[in-house]
């Protein structure tokens, strides 16, 4: 079971607000829960009740056990950003001079773009939807009429025939009756079938058949099963990112999405896809944050990369994730491999070459690492140890909270108000971990930093850039740590560099849990107990070893991938 | 310089030289002379109080910039310094949120937390005033790391940050979109009556929806409802030709190039925010516009020209002092934006003859924090500029300082101060509910 961790040890009774907070949508960094619709000037149509959006998580939720076998709400899922724009390239057959696609400004939660709660169309969107969808369908009338539709007559047999056709793929599901009718009218209102095309074409993009991803189940009972369309499209975000292929569609048309073997056939099938890799790697991208080795910014007076390092510090990572993952290896591994994915570049920028003589080019090849060259595993990658970097030196804090966070699923709430939290700055006569000490220094940041700052340490050997250092202005690097209460019955472990950090992460069952609960959030859009207490009992008792394909595959089996609380 | 209370800061300067702060507020309610009609919020993080705060004070006219806001000097007969304000915040923090509602993040009572844009947006509508975009929300990087922006309604609102998103949304509706081939008068009504069929059909689909999902789906429908009323006003104004967008407005000039994106570089990507904003007024496509410089959680710097690279929260705030220099840098170069903007609406005249787009534009510059190192609310500072005829100005500048333990000096007047400018007196549904009628007014000594 997994423990949410409050700031508390080394001062009791501090009293700081939200110090315990795990993250409930009003904790201490939470945003305004409880703000309603009904306070809007203009918002909600007469008749409507009242209703309220919830606040986005700022942490996952605390754990729970399982006591419910519910398997879970039904929910809209709004497109995510790249989701849109993927469906709409794939809608137009996968043509890649769609018009840019400038409609959604998402904010990350919980460093994803997956919370269904925070997925919306609000504000400007409806407008800038509006002006998008004419965009791509004067577009796509000049480039695709023909592939949209075989006739090009105004009668009702070519129009219904057009609107059957794109309104299933667009909407990944058969029109229903009420639509057809709606968009035989919007047709029928137009002078030439272009236009008539057009308009639907317009107006499906704007649909909420379109922008939303139902799994809403049918009929009634205790417990509801998602349609084959519903499952069809869960399948193909999760694996590709986009909308059903067509034998996702026929499958689904044809009723065979209903049992594990036929959903694990389309899985392998859709993991062979060229655009699963891009998915798989967007949810490592928010799961460790992967995104900061290109946007953080480094100060180019102490070092001065070339333009391609991050680059390629980003793609020695994506080989390393996929190579995992195709290959199904256990996530301990992550942390012990003793290998990596170099190219030219990256190789002389470590001074690590293969053994064997190989010459590298500006693709990735694995390379073994020997002992005394670098740490094994993903944790002393550039890609991490430079995002998780400030500007000049290095950062135990952040590369601490990374572990308390995104690899233990603890909660690190932020600093509490009030306080000052003026630290002085690095200075040439101290090493980094003797910079940021100051944090012990002071009760109250202690109280939170101790928890950071001791696991951070023990990454000192690499400094902003991931670059191995045995010192830092004149004074020899101590990686000693600590992960503050992360033994047995609360006890401190101590430890030295990443190797023995990361071998106890690699063998710590929380770590593993993390993962389950991160992609399965990832994968659900949302977090929530106590019913998914069961869907991750589920999914970690049919993870195995934690291979990586595994806990995907075990993610699709929980109850919550095809059903849902009819109620 | 130490913080004066209001009572020293009358007695040093003079009681000749500073209204009572009772006479203030009947200065406040009398009605100026000339309001403006639109406003611009320029948005930044909160900093550290010493590095802003006048120093060398001895009247409201006579202070001296500090290093930080030395820019500002340059338009120092244009502008209204204000401090000393405190948030009706019930537990500080963070405070994104906080800047531009009067109340703290943790606020969930009722009516809901909505931000001063959005209450003015809605309140024109209301009032019959009617642009394309009601509010126009641009900042770039307002979302990561956590990071929050300071608008909210419902939930916290998201900023447009990708310029060419931005151009398309302020200009790519204002006139029939291409492919169709239609341009003609004719072709465009019927290109208005295919849009208010779409409308109607998505409106439609959407109350389908809600009728079968549950109150939390039903809360997102109703967003995205409410987000459609926007389409739908913008649509009947199309009808009237005579309000089009950008009819009739000389100075309305539609950018010829598509700004490219710059992901790499926000800062440019705020520069290129600025100048959409100012198009976008000359067009009289909105009314109520802010920018938005990175987040309460993080801001990437990358400044060529100063120097200056690094991360604005935790690197810049939280781990520049005691000199802070890296701080001062930034706040510097946004110091100078702010009156880069003051420069370039003062240079582009009203389409109706009425003044410059500067003396029709209450400007201000609002943080989220007063005090950003120690994360709180609780001395909130203002810059204020444009309006003329409605603002107070002096060639020598104008500092108000407040005393923040008095409770007439809560921040939120400077946000009612705003309503006030753009003649917009029924308060009701905004701020803190609980603060008294005596003080739920606009800030006294600002409007002329």
């Amino acid at each position: 079971m997994l423990v949410a961790l409050g700031c508390t040890g080394r001062i009791s009774g501090s009293g700081t607000p939200g110090a315990t907070s795990t993250g409930s949508a009003a904790g201490a960094s939470g945003g305004n829960a409880g703000a309603s619709v009904a306070g809007g000037a203009g918002s909600g149509a007469a008749g409507m009740t009242a209703t309220t959006l919830a606040a986005p998580p700022t942490a996952l939720a605390s754990a729970q056990p399982c006591t419910s076998q519910s398997p879970g709400q039904r929910i809209l899922r709004r497109l995510t950003a790249p989701q849109f724009q993927n469906t709409l390239r794939d809608l137009f057959y996968g043509d890649t001079t769609l018009p840019t696609v400038t409609v959604f400004s998402d904010p990350l939660v919980l460093g994803f773009s997956a919370d269904a709660g925070a997925l919306l169309v609000q504000g400007l969107n409806a407008q800038q939807l509006a002006d998008y969808s004419e965009t791509v369908a004067s577009w796509a009338v000049m480039n695709h009429l023909s592939q949209l539709s075989s006739c090009t007559t105004t009668d009702a047999t070519c129009r219904q025939q057009f609107i059957n056709a794109f309104g299933r793929r667009a909407f990944r599901a058969p029109v229903t009756a009420t639509q057809l009718s709606a968009y035989e009218a919007l047709f029928a209102a137009e002078a030439s079938f272009s236009d008539g095309v057009t308009a639907v074409v317009t107006a499906m993009i704007q649909s909420p058949y379109f922008l939303y991803r139902r799994e809403l189940g049918a009929g009634s009972g205790a417990t509801v099963s998602l349609t084959p369309y519903e499952v069809a499209s869960s399948l193909s975000y999760l694996l590709t990112g986009s909308m059903p292929d067509a034998q996702l569609q026929a499958a689904a048309d044809q009723g065979q999405l209903a049992t594990q073997q036929q959903l694990d056939q389309q899985a392998s099938r859709l993991l062979q896809d060229p655009r699963a890799a891009d998915a798989v790697m967007t949810f490592m991208t928010g799961w460790l944050g992967l995104d900061r080795v290109g946007t953080v910014v480094k100060d180019n007076t102490v070092y001065m990369p070339s333009p391609t390092l991050t680059a390629s510090m980003a793609g020695e990572t994506r080989a390393f994730l996929l190579d995992a993952f195709t290959n199904n290896l256990p996530v301990s591994s992550l942390f012990t491999a003793n290998y990596s994915f170099f190219n030219q570049e990256l190789a002389q920028f470590y001074g690590i070459y293969p053994s064997d003589g190989t010459q590298l080019g500006s693709s990735f090849t694995k390379v073994t690492l020997m002992p005394n060259q670098r740490n094994p595993g993903l944790l002393a990658q550039g890609s991490i140890m430079t995002g998780y970097s400030d500007a000049a030196i290095s950062s135990p804090v952040l590369r601490g909270k990374l572990v308390r966070i995104r690899l233990l699923c603890q909660n690190i709430p932020p600093p509490p108000a009030n306080v000052n939290t003026k630290l002085a700055p690095p200075t040439q006569t101290q090493t980094t971990r003797q910079h940021f000490s100051q944090h012990d220094q002071d009760a109250t940041c202690a109280a939170c930093h101790h928890l950071m700052d001791p696991i951070g340490d023990g990454f000192e050997h690499y400094d902003e850039w991931g670059r191995w250092r045995d010192q830092e202005n004149g004074i020899a690097i101590d990686a000693t740590g600590t992960v503050v209460g992360g033994g047995a019955n609360g006890t401190d472990v101590a430890f030295n560099g990443v190797t023995e950090l990361s071998t106890y992460l690699s063998t710590n069952d929380a770590v593993k849990q993390c993962l389950v609960r991160y992609w399965a959030y990832f994968a659900y859009g949302s977090d929530s107990w106590p019913q998914d207490a069961c869907t991750y009992d589920a999914i970690n008792g049919a993870a195995g070893q934690y291979g990586l394909h595994d806990v995907l595959t075990a993610i699709i089996h929980a109850p919550h991938f095809t059903q849902r609380d009819g109620s | 310089m130490p913080s004066l209370s209001r009572r020293q800061f009358t007695t040093s300067v003079g009681a000749g030289l500073l209204l009572s702060p009772f006479l203030r507020s009947l200065r406040a309610d009398a009605a100026p002379t000339k309001r403006p009609k639109r406003v611009l919020l320029f948005c930044t993080m909160g900093t550290s109080p010493p590095l802003w705060t006048p120093t060398n004070v001895s009247g409201e006219n006579a202070f001296t910039f500090t290093d930080s806001t030395q820019p500002l000097s340059a338009a120092k007969d244009s502008i209204v310094l204000v401090d000393g304000l405190v948030s009706g915040n019930p537990g500080d923090n963070h405070g994104s949120p906080d800047g531009l509602s009067g109340l703290g993040f943790s606020y969930s009572g009722q009516p809901a937390m909505i931000s001063v844009d959005q209450f003015i947006g809605d309140s024109l509508m209301g009032q019959g005033i009617n642009r394309p975009i009601a509010t126009l929300l641009l900042g770039a990087n307002t979302n990561s790391n956590g990071g929050r922006t300071m608008f909210n309604r419902q939930n916290n609102l998201p900023t447009i940050s990708s310029p060419l998103s931005a151009y398309n949304t302020i200009f790519g509706g204002a006139a029939p979109a291409g492919g169709t081939g239609m341009t003609s008068a004719a072709s465009t009504a019927n290109l208005l009556r295919r849009r208010k069929s779409i409308l109607d059909l998505v409106n439609g689909e959407i109350n389908g929806l809600r009728a079968i999902v549950g109150s939390d789906d039903r809360a997102k429908l109703d967003a995205h409802l409410d987000s459609l009323r926007q389409v739908e006003n913008r649509l009947t104004q199309m009808s009237m030709p005579s309000t089009g967008a950008g009819t009739g407005a000389s100075a309305c000039m539609k950018p010829t190039t598509v700004p490219a994106d710059d992901a790499t570089n926000v800062l440019n990507t705020n520069l290129v925010h600025m100048d959409l904003i100012t198009s976008a007024f000359a067009c009289d496509i909105t009314r109520v516009a802010a920018i938005q410089f990175g987040s309460d959680q993080s801001m990437n710097v990358d400044l060529a020209d100063q120097m200056l690279q690094g991360e604005e929260h935790g690197g810049f705030i939280h781990g520049g002092g005691p000199t802070f220099t890296n701080l001062i840098k930034l706040e510097q170069w946004l110091s100078q934006r702010f009156v880069d903007l003051i420069t370039k609406l003062k240079s582009i005249p009203e389409a109706d003859g009425s003044g410059t787009l500067y003396d029709n534009t209450l400007m201000v510059w609002a943080r989220d924090m007063g005090d950003a190192v120690n994360h709180n609310q609780q001395n909130m500072r203002f810059v204020f500029a444009g309006a003329t005829g409605y603002l107070k100005t002096n060639p020598a500048g104008r500092y108000l300082h407040f005393d923040g333990t008095d409770p007439n000096s809560r921040h939120e007047r400077a946000l009612l101060s705003i309503c006030d400018a753009m003649n917009i007196t029924n308060y009701a549904g905004f701020g803190d509910p609980k603060l008294a009628a005596t003080s739920k007014m606009p800030l006294p000594g600002l409007a002329a």
